[in-house]
């Protein structure tokens, strides 16, 4: 006869852990993988130099010394040199070059004349993040490159230098970047990258986990296992994926925060127990879907859509100001939008614990209660013995 | 010779009919390709309908109370990104309420700016921002930016104005030369017309192999893979006409799944469309293909049924990222950029978002479409060799 008890369940679900490397892969080598891959995708944390073309129709003195001081910009470097518009369109709309700069016909001869004249940038709006760079560094560099001449001007007119600065630009503007001071693209999409990867797998692996049991029919031995104490069956279960999901929730945050260097705010060990709670709330969710559902492949499908659902909804990359109210309603359903506004706000930001993040608390809790209301379901499933021993019988 | 290619024609019409029944007698595949990417299209349009977001709540430290201090303010208020909900000479108090998640970012007006000003010195404003999230970080810096520029200007035109220039000539001559940055395609940096585009092509990717990966696995779990495609018989090259016929059924359903996004989804959130139809259709025929081959010869890693269902999805934020929309190409480790070719969605987003978004025409992305039948022909050996692994395993 088997053994019997919360052990032997525990045992012989760690073996089968162990043993099968299919299990292995998707539980542990993938996320592993993908946290390597996010690492490294954005280890260099800010874009640098990205390609711009540049229309100089001048040749001037004047206008290759503005050209040099854009080339100069971090953000931008002048890979194409083009001869005609037509020609600077094309090199945009490839998608090979972000923007086309565009110094127009007799520009020193104007300034020296003081003629009117415009120095355009045309940049790529379709992509953000190169778009919001690339603007404000043109906007820098042409701007002060024009400032400059005129306190030069000015000075030539008779003015202090000191004059002449404050006349151009009477006042300043401190930025202070609060949280990431690099505005370090390394850590701020890590932060959101890495666990939202991680809960879509410790989604489906939580429900294969259940749902195994039920697919292949072998709910009455997992009962008989567990001398009928239906928590016994579902904790020794699912202990052993919880653990390892927990221990690489400590991989990932020690990479976050150590590795890679995320500032951070916050407790090292309640971050970790925090990601903990977070796995069980989505294990909750996983056995809610594991015992509503028909079969696993549907708890499979629906599971996996819903956490692969869940980045849009966690107001990260597009907050939730630009939702609709309907849209901000619906935010609550994933709890990965409640794990990460609280992470941000705890670990990030690192201010005092509100109303709005006791909201994500309760929120938290609401889904582990769900998950433990379908206890009785999971069981009544189990004692049929799967998921569908009717057509068998 | 003649006889030869009508029967193989005959076998491609076959192998597509057959598939077509195959697909459509598995609701789960039905749902999670057909329903699915359908359901992406528009829920994912709607999440972002709103493109971009107003009045962000900041607060001002105005320890100035003068003139031009709250003039500051009221510019900074004027703008509509942001909105002064909290007004205070106490940086602390601001504090708080910024701990609290009420405003975004403060604002500091320093103690005797408008003297200062008056006086001809340099003073500056401080700005606070949160840069946890980067959107409220981009909208606080950049309305400010705009608001002091302006500001600036009106002071240094002022200035010209007590020096008895006449307003016009102080404009006019306040820079040598205009600086003048206008965005193209995206000109409301919208958040939908940003991402929608990538995400049609990396829903349908994502949702085509997973559908696929469930019928493979089906097959395979149940061991009927050759006996369902036993009704092409053995002949030359009949893995090839049999995997090009299976592959056509795909290209017409795909097809029409992705024409509806670029027809109706578009149109019905507003988002732009600047591409002519028959180009992108000729462009899309390729990186379908691709995606379809692909999922062919995924097979060989799934032998289950919910094999599919559990590790194709996590991949789909990957191949957001490494198609090079939200993080550019330019940034990426050299060993991503390489594997970047591999996923189909990665010269499809280019070459989709090209075409519809820049208003392309085929012909100037043309490197981008004959890499695209490249990949193509890749993966078809790759679904050839598959298919014909499968059927010649089983019927051992």
């Amino acid at each position: 006869m088997a053994k019997k008890g919360f052990l032997s369940i525990f045992k012989e679900e760690c073996y089968r852990i162990f043993s099968s490397p299919r299990l292995l892969v998707l539980m542990i080598g993938v996320p592993v993988m993908l946290f390597y891959f996010y690492f490294s995708l954005l280890s260099q944390g800010v874009s640098r130099d990205l390609p711009v073309t540049l229309l100089d129709l001048d040749k001037s003195k004047l206008s290759r010394q503005l050209g040099r001081m854009i080339d100069a910009t971090s953000s931008m470097d002048i890979a194409y040199e083009v001869s005609d518009e037509l020609e600077g369109q094309k090199t945009i709309r490839r998608g090979d070059s972000f923007a086309l700069i565009i110094i127009p016909k007799d520009f020193q001869k104007n300034i020296q004349k003081s003629v009117y004249t415009n120095v355009l940038c045309y940049y790529n709006g379709q992509y953000l993040l190169p778009a919001g760079l690339i603007q404000r560094d043109f906007q820098m560099a042409a701007g002060s490159f024009a400032a400059g001449a005129k306190i030069m001007n000015l000075q030539q007119s008779g003015l202090m230098a000191d004059q002449a600065v404050a006349t151009v630009v009477p006042t300043g503007t401190n930025s202070h970047v609060l949280y990431n001071p690099y505005t370090s693209y390394g850590y701020y999409l890590n932060v959101a990258f890495m666990p939202m990867s991680f809960q879509i797998i410790i989604m489906v692996i939580s429900i294969y986990a259940f749902g195994s049991v039920l697919k292949y029919n072998r709910g009455k031995e997992l009962l008989e296992q567990s001398d009928d104490r239906i928590f016994v069956a579902i904790i020794a279960r699912i202990l052993p994926y919880t653990l390892v999901f927990c221990l690489l929730g400590l991989l990932m945050n020690s990479l976050l925060y150590y590795k890679i260097g995320v500032p951070f705010r916050g407790n090292f060990f309640v971050v970790n127990l925090f990601f903990c709670s977070f796995v069980v709330v989505s294990q909750s969710m996983a056995f809610f879907m594991a015992s509503i559902m028909s079969s696993m492949r549907t708890a499979l499908t629906i599971g996996g859509s819903y956490s692969a659902l869940a980045f849009s909804f966690a107001g990260y990359t597009f907050p939730p100001e630009g939702m609709s109210a309907f849209t901000r309603g619906l935010n609550y359903i994933f709890p990965f939008h409640s794990y990460m506004r609280f992470t941000v706000d705890y670990a990030i930001r690192g201010i005092q614990y509100n109303s709005i993040q006791q909201n994500y608390i309760i929120t938290m809790a609401v889904f582990v209660c769900l998950g433990a209301l379908c206890i009785p379901l999971y069981y009544k499933k189990l004692k049929k013995g799967g998921y569908n021993v009717e057509k068998l019988d | 010779m003649l006889r030869n290619l009508i029967s193989n024609l005959a076998l491609i019409i076959e192998a597509c009919k057959r598939e077509f029944k195959l697909i459509f007698s598995d609701s789960a595949v039905v749902m999670s390709y057909m329903l699915s990417v359908m359901l992406v299209g528009f829920f994912y349009s709607y999440v972002y309908s709103h493109e971009t977001f107003d009045d962000l709540p900041i607060a001002i430290v105005d320890n100035d109370q003068a003139k031009l201090g709250q003039q500051v303010g009221r510019m900074i208020d004027a703008t509509h990104q942001l909105k002064v909900v909290y007004k205070t000479s106490d940086f602390d108090a601001a504090k708080e309420i910024y701990d609290k998640g009420d405003i975004r970012g403060i604002i500091t007006i320093p103690k005797d700016f408008t003297k200062d000003m008056q006086k001809g010195k340099v003073p500056s404003i401080s700005v606070y921002a949160d840069a946890s999230y980067m959107l409220y970080y981009k909208q606080t810096i950049g309305a400010v930016m705009v608001s002091m520029g302006t500001f600036n200007a009106q002071v240094e035109v002022n200035k010209a104005m007590a020096n008895s220039t006449p307003m016009d000539q102080a404009v006019a001559t306040r820079r040598p030369f205009n600086v003048t940055a206008v965005p193209l395609y995206n000109i409301n940096v919208g958040y939908a017309t940003f991402l929608m585009p990538v995400v049609f092509i990396i829903a349908l990717q994502t949702l085509q192999l997973t559908a696929m990966g469930i019928m493979g696995g089906t097959l395979r779990e149940s061991g009927r893979f050759a006996q369902v495609f036993a009704y092409a018989e053995k002949r030359r090259f009949g893995n090839v006409f049999l995997t090009f016929g299976r592959s056509l059924a795909y290209l017409v359903i795909s097809m029409v799944l992705l024409l509806i996004e670029v027809l109706i989804v578009l149109h019905v959130y507003n988002l732009p469309q600047r591409g002519k139809l028959i180009e992108i259709i000729v462009f899309l025929i390729p990186v379908i293909l691709a995606i379809t081959f692909l999922g062919m010869g995924l097979v060989n890693f799934f032998k289950r049924r919910e094999d599919a269902i559990m590790s194709v999805t996590v991949f789909s934020i990957p191949a957001l990222m490494i198609s090079g929309t939200s993080w550019p190409t330019i940034a990426f480790p050299a060993w991503i950029e390489n594997i970047s070719v591999l996923a189909p969605s990665t010269l499809g987003v280019k070459g989709f978002v090209s075409l519809t978004q820049f208003g392309a025409s085929l012909s100037e992305i043309n490197d981008v479409f004959i890499k695209m039948w490249g990949l193509c022909i890749f993966y078809f050996i790759f679904a050839v060799w598959t298919n014909r692994r499968f059927r010649r395993e089983e019927n051992k």
